[in-house]
Formats: C-alpha cells, structure tokens, sequence
C-alpha cells in the first residue's frame, strides 16, 4: 500500500541518492547534445575560487554548486586538472558528484570534466576527433560545447567531457565492474616488455577501480599482455594476443586516430600516449579508450600509417593480414563518413558538422576573455579546421590505397 | 615496560608510606590534585577554592610553622603563608575491540602532573600547575596558573589561567573524577582553560553561587584552532573574547535535611565568543581513539555554549547529569546562490547528555569526595565504589535544511553523526592517595562510516587506571 510515509520516504531516498533541484527528466545525453552551448554554473566560495586560481598545480579539491539546465546540484567537488593545459587563468577543472556523499551521481554521472581548451584555438578538435569515434562505433567520452559561469561572472569557453569511470564502462561495455587504469605518460614508451617486476606497469597505469586490490591481481595481466605481445612467435600472434587485447577493437582505434591526424594517441609522436586501459575480468582482454584528443585533426596530410614501425604492437599487428585489412578498412570507413553528404551535395558530414560547431559556438568564443588566443586566432584555427574536413577523407582513402592495395592479404 | 615499572614502584611506595602518613590526617584542608575531596566549584582547582571559601582555622601558628605533612608535603608561616605540594600521576592499561591497530593491551601514561597551592593571608589563594595530559610528551604545558583575591565570600576576582566556568564535569580536578574519561559531552563541548578573570562567589549559605568571567579566547578544548591564511588585501581573522556565566543553586540547604543528603546543587552556564574563519567547529572524539565528527567544515562568527546541570551526593551513593548544547555560527562560509555570494551557512550543532551515578559499596560517604575508613594496609582493603553512566553526543547542522547531508566543507547540511555510550566502572580506593579506576565503556556510532572503524557496529574499550595523587 502506498502511504503518504512510503512517499515521502521515496523521495528523500531519491534526494539523498541525486542531489538536484529544479527541472527533472534530463539525462546525460542531454548535457552531452552538442546541439546548443550548454550554460554550466558553477557556485564556487570566492576564497576557494581565489586559491583554485592561485594554487593550480595542487589539485586540491574545493566544494560548489553547479546548475545545469535548471538543475542545481549541491556539494559537488571541483579541482583543477591538466598537464600542459593546467592553468590559473582559465582553469580546466574535474567535477566530482560523488565525494563529499558517497555513491551520488548526477545524470547517472559521478564526475565530469570541464576543458578549457588551453591548446586548441579553435575550440574543436576534441570534440570532432572524439565525435568521429563515437560515430565508427568505439568506445569514446562524449562531450559538448560548455559557457561556463563562476558566480554568475562568465568564465569562458569550455568543453564538458565525459569522465571515464563506471557511468562510462557501463555505457560503453554494458558492464562496470572490471579493472580500469588511467595512462600516465612518464617517458616515450612503446610497448617495450620491461620485465617481470610488476612496478614499472603500476607506475604507468593508475587504477581507477578497485583501486584497493593487490599489485598482482591489478598488474599481473598487464605484464603477461605486454610479454605476450613482444614475445609470442609470429605465427601465433593473434591467437596469444587475443586473451590479452582485444585486438580487433585496437585496429579500428588506431586507424580511427590515424583517420582523424591524431599525434598524441596510442601511435603518438611522444609514444604511448591519452588512454585508458580496461578488462572486464581477471582473464578478459584488454581494451583501449581514447582520451584528449587536444591536438587532433591538424595537419591535413598527417600520414596514416605514422609510429606504426616504432610501436611493437601495432608493428607485429599489421604483420598479421586480417589485422591489416581490420586497419585499413577502418581507415576508409573514416574517410566514407568525413565525406558522407547524405544525400545532400558537398560538403561532407565533417565539414558539416565542423561548420555548425564553429558557428554554435563562436559568440561563446569571443566574449572569453580567458582563452590564451585571439579572436583572429580563433578564426584562423577554425579556417585550418574546415580545411582539415574537406580535404582529409580524400587523403586517407588515397594513402589507404597506396600503401595497403585492396585486399591486403 | 619501564614506564609500568615506575608506576608500580610508586604504588608501592605509596603504600607504605601510607600508615605513617596517616597519623598525620587530621581536620586539614583536603584540597590536592588527586585528592577525593574535590568537587567542582568554579575554578581549575575547585578543592582549593572549596576549602578557601570555608576559611578553615589556621594552623596553629607555633605547631606547624616550616615544613609540613598535611597530607601532602606543604610550608606554613602562621595564617599568613600556605604553600602545598601538589601532584597526580595516572596510567592507563587499556585494551581495544576491535583492535585496529594490533597492539593488544597497552599502557600509557594520561596524567603526570606537579603544582603548587595556597595562600597568602586569608585573602589571596594562588595555584600553579604544570604537567602533561596525553602520553605524547610535547603536551606538557602550564595548566592552571591564577590568583584569586577573595575579600568576602560572596565577591571573589580570580585572575590568570584556569577553566572557564562552565560544565559540571570539566570543572571537577581529574583525581575526583567518578570515571576514567570524561563524558562524551563533556569533552566535546565544554571551553576548557583559557586567560582571563572572574568575578564569583557565593551567598546565601552556600545556596548559590556564581561565576562570570571573560577570557582572551574559547579555551583549549578542542586546541589548536586554525584561521585561513588571509587572502592578499584581506585581514586576518583572528579568534574574539569569550564570555562566561554560571549560576547555580543548593535548594535543599533551605529544608531541615540532614546536611550529607542537603547538596543537590542545580544551575546552568552559558558562553558566548567568536571563533576565526577555518575549520574550527567543535569536533566529536570517541572514546576509543579517532574522531567520529570531524573538523572538516568551515565556521565563522560566534560560538555559543549552553548547559544544564545537576548533582546529587546522597550518603555513599551520588548521581549527576549534563545537557550541553553548542551552537558555531558559519558566516559567509557558503559557496554562494543567484541571490548572495558566500552565503552564511546554518550552525554547526553539538548536542548532548550524561546521566550519572556512583554508588560506595563499602558505606564511605560520598560527599566531599571518598575518603576511605580503612585503608589497605591499615586494616582494611579500602573503599570500593561501583559506577555507571550513559551518554548521548550527536553533531549536526542546526535547525532544519533542506539540502541532503554532505561532508562537503561548506555543506548548508552537515553530514551528522553521534555517539551514544555506556560505562560500567568499579573504583577502588585504596588509601587517600591511591585510586584504581576499571571501566568498561560501549559506543555505538550512529554513521559507523565516519568514525574510526566504519566496519564495527559497537567500539569497546576496556580501561584500568592506577592513580596517585596528593
């Protein structure tokens, strides 16, 4: 029977568990609708603001209210966030829904990301790079076009990611409950095996979930991944890799960075680089998650086949025609949907998209005061962005070609 | 190892000096840091101002001039000087359940403690102690260190460093205490010492009494508070003057009952200061070791104190109860709305109770403290008291937000938590100067998430104390 008790107890379970107020029925996908700019005030104690600004490198967390869309949500947990894009002008902050109260999401979200796009003038390339992946079907955050508010003052243009954690392994792998690590570049490195001690690896990848386990049961798969790959004989490869990598989902991922000029990925120009590594299970097989793609979708005739020598696994996996062929039909998948007019003319989805995305959020750009660019920057980005677009399908299927001659095998 | 040795070559000394000691007892003050005759009044040492405030006779002048044994060792010069020799000395064997960190029993030293007290004319009373509280050597620090001028009973000025005035509990000297800890409450909300000066007294037969002070902060209980650094062109905020009152009254000593069973004593104190912005609120302390409300939350602007009280010595059994309520105003500590920025947050509330009770298996009267009628070694065994105690202390946000609870810093909600526990004790008296206390203490955390064994439903804590004091 459904008292009065039964529903006032309801709800205060359902505002202890998401702490909003305001309008209801939003989801994530609505933060994440790159359709419109989406207005995120923050509620931040001015001396907290003032010390997040003057101290950005201690990553201390500091409480605030942020409202979105109408709803606000009390006592998140804000810090900043960033390597080369740390700053105390505009700062790229974490927002964390769940650590001052245990278990709260927002939107079924425990913490998001507020990018500053310290490095991209043109306010895009993450949001394209990472749209394109979502697009071919891999596992990416999603993100949106952000104004962000700080006491009602605007605090510039910015970008709302997705955070890869459990909200996001359940989306994107349909469960959470497995070992995710984030990667910490600490020097170039590409696939090297660096011996049976587990310590290298845990200084290399982070645990972001069961964070209390042993070493062993976190790092033991990944040396026995990394061991495999430089060790297994070549006609065995894929069977002895498989158990480790999935390693069709890694073809794909690296040609769909490749597709999109991605420098400082998986292949990156600095080695190993922007991902998150996770497997569902003690024995399942790895798999990669693309992260920052700030640099991405620059230089128009970016090779598509760059660090492939220099990486070891990417170099034994293209020894491996299907995996080969994986690679190269995912290249001109790639370049298919940057040109693809859906039945319009020219020009294709990506100089579409990048065209509404410039104009969407133009006036968002220019009243930043913030960005560490001109507005005459800005412009000429966005021109070098659309030039990307156009150009960049034709590039991809034409190196394809040459380098890979169809079938490969 | 060393230090239980020591402890024990004290008892033992202590106990055999005992007899020859105690051909010396006589009608004398019973004043002393660890004596049993203490009851709290309204200073540091209560037993002297007891003692003081009853005038006794002095000594015969040509008897007892030059050095003494007056229960304790002391100099008297006629009625014109006293000074006393006073010393406590406490360690606890305590064991933990469960036992986080996997030391099984162990020993530490809570007391060790050396003063001096007396008079100078029969207007001036002075006392001076220094020693340490925890086993952690650096806490050593002058305690109480003040002189009270006392032209009549009912107008009395104490000045200098002692307790402000308010909680039953935290007044009585700890060698008079019926428990080994305080109470929960008591611990928690009560100021503590702090510099200042006092008017008090009391009239009517010692039917009333009161105590008004102001002091240069909010005492040392709980210590080291901790400003914010100020932000460049911003003033630093710095911790205000406390204000002190209490009052309270003997409605019995009006009736014709006898007078071991006449000292109910009833009253109520209040403060009122100003704590500087920081995480400054009062926290919650287990019994067991750890918080179970932390300083984690910011607080500005005025902290308010307010206490009930009652006691009872009634023959050889007693009972008393506190309810404490604090109040840490957060001006300005909120993260701001449409409507303010760094919008005041509701109080940090601190509240909470103890009901009491002692009871002198062995017939010795409780009031002034118990004072065995045969002491080991003297014929007897001593006095055995049995105690117990339930108190309740819980933190949270005052009145009624509307905001789910967070241990956000600036959360308008507070994460609450409370404590609520019960002590079984046993006390042995084992002469005038040696007092064993055994207490079996139960808490049980309301959010066991936030105390310091979020696994535990319950946290016991077994705990015999060896005391001497003079």
């Amino acid at each position: 029977m459904v008292t009065p008790r039964v529903i006032a107890g309801t709800m205060l379970l359902a505002a202890l568990c998401m702490d909003v107020r305001g309008a209801v029925a939003q989801t994530a996908d609505d933060l994440f609708n790159d359709q419109v700019v989406q207005r995120i005030d923050l509620w931040v104690h001015t001396r907290d603001w003032y010390l997040l600004r003057a101290l950005p490198d201690a990553s201390a967390y500091y409480p605030a209210n942020l409202k979105w869309n109408g709803v606000t949500v009390t006592n998140v947990a804000i810090r900043t966030k960033g390597t080369a894009s740390r700053s105390g002008v505009k700062p790229a902050m974490r927002v964390d829904f769940d650590r001052y109260a245990t278990g709260r999401t927002f939107l079924g979200l425990k913490a998001l990301s507020l990018n500053n796009l310290w490095q991209d003038a043109s306010g895009l390339r993450e949001l394209l790079a990472m749209k394109v992946y979502r697009t071919l079907g891999l596992p990416a955050p999603r993100l949106a076009p952000a104004a962000l508010y700080i006491n009602n003052q605007y605090a510039g243009y910015y970008l709302v990611v997705e955070e890869i954690d459990e909200p996001f392994l359940a989306r994107a792998f349909g469960e959470s409950s497995g070992y995710l690590f984030e990667y910490k570049w600490l020097t170039y490195y590409y696939f090297e095996y660096l011996g049976t001690d587990l310590a290298p690896y845990a200084a290399m990848y982070e645990p972001r979930t069961r964070e209390t386990e042993s070493e062993g049961s976190l790092y033991l798969p990944v040396e026995a991944m990394v061991r495999t790959v430089n060790e297994a004989p070549d006609e065995d490869f894929p069977a002895a890799v498989s158990p480790y990598i999935d390693l069709e989902a890694f073809m794909r991922l690296t040609a769909a960075q490749a597709a999109v000029a991605e420098p400082d990925g998986l292949l990156g120009s600095w080695g190993l680089n922007n991902h998150y590594l996770y497997r569902s299970g003690q024995r399942a097989p790895h798999q990669f998650v693309p992260w920052d793609a700030s640099i991405a979708l620059n230089a128009a005739d970016y090779p598509v086949h760059a660090w492939h020598n220099e990486n070891v696994l990417m170099r034994r996996a293209m020894a491996v025609s299907s995996l080969k062929q994986r690679y190269r039909d995912t290249l001109v998948e790639a370049a298919d949907l940057f040109d693809r007019t859906d039945g319009e003319a020219a020009p294709g989805w990506l100089e579409r998209e990048a065209s509404r995305l410039l104009e969407l959020i133009r006036p968002a750009v220019y009243a930043d005061s913030l960005k560490p660019f001109t507005n005459d920057e800005f412009d000429a980005a966005a021109a070098g962005i659309l030039n990307f677009a156009r150009v960049r399908g034709g590039f991809v299927r034409q190196e394809a070609a040459r380098l890979w001659p169809s079938p490969v095998y | 190892m060393r230090a239980l040795s020591a402890i024990t070559g004290v008892f033992l000394a202590a106990l055999a000096g005992a007899p020859q000691a105690a051909a010396q007892q006589g009608a004398s003050p019973t004043s002393g840091l660890g004596d049993a005759g203490s009851r709290p009044v309204f200073t540091a040492r209560a037993p002297l101002l007891l003692t003081a405030a009853a005038v006794p006779p002095a000594p015969p002048a040509a008897a007892n001039d030059g050095l003494v044994w007056d229960n304790r060792p002391g100099i008297r010069y006629g009625d014109w000087f006293q000074l006393d020799l006073r010393a406590l000395l406490e360690g606890n064997v305590t064991s933990l359940d469960p036992d986080l960190n996997g030391e099984g029993t162990v020993f530490e030293w809570s007391r060790r403690r050396i003063g001096v007290q007396g008079r100078v004319t029969k207007y001036v009373e002075y006392e001076v102690d220094y020693g340490f509280d925890d086993a952690d050597e650096e806490s050593a620090e002058w305690r109480d260190v003040f002189v009270n001028v006392r032209p009549a009973a009912f107008a009395q000025v104490q000045g200098g460093k002692f307790k402000i005035p308010f909680g039953y509990e935290r007044l009585t000297g700890p060698g008079t205490l019926d428990f080994v800890y305080r109470s929960r409450v008591s611990d928690a909300l009560t100021p503590g010492r702090s510099i200042g000066v006092m008017a008090h007294g009391r009239a009517f037969n010692r039917v009333f009494r009161y105590a008004i002070g102001t002091f240069q902060d909010d005492g040392d209980q709980p210590p080291d508070l901790e400003p914010v650094e100020p932000l460049p062109d911003e003033e630093p905020s710095q911790e205000g003057r406390t204000w002190a009152l209490r009052a309270t009254v003997a409605p019995l000593r009006l009736s014709s009952l006898p007078g071991k069973y006449n000292n109910l004593e009833i009253g109520g104190a209040y403060t009122r200061g100003t704590i500087p912005e920081g995480r400054n609120h009062l926290q919650g302390d287990t019994v067991f070791g750890g918080d179970f409300f932390d300083r984690q939350y910011y607080t500005k602007g005025q902290r308010a104190r307010f206490g009930l009280e009652a006691s009872w010595a009634i023959g050889p059994a007693s009972v008393a109860a506190e309810y404490i309520v604090s109040r840490d105003a957060r001006e300005g500590q909120g993260v701001g709305n449409e409507g303010q920025l760094d919008n005041d947050l509701p109080e940090i509330e601190g509240r909470g109770w103890y009901v009491a009770g002692t009871w002198v298996v062995t017939g010795e009267n409780r009031e002034g403290g118990v004072n065995p009628k045969r002491p080991l070694l003297q014929g007897g065994f001593g006095a055995i008291e049995v105690t117990g105690r339930y108190e309740r202390l819980r933190f949270a946000s005052a009145g009624s937000p509307t905001e789910p609870p967070s241990r956000s810093p600036r959360a308008a909600t507070v994460a609450p938590n409370g404590d609520r526990a019960w002590t079984l004790g046993v006390n042995w008296y084992v002469n005038r100067w040696v007092k064993i206390r055994f207490n079996l203490i139960n808490e049980t955390l309301d959010d066991p998430e936030l105390g310091p064994a979020p696994d535990a439903s319950s946290l016991r804590t077994i705990v015999t104390q060896f005391g001497i004091g003079f």
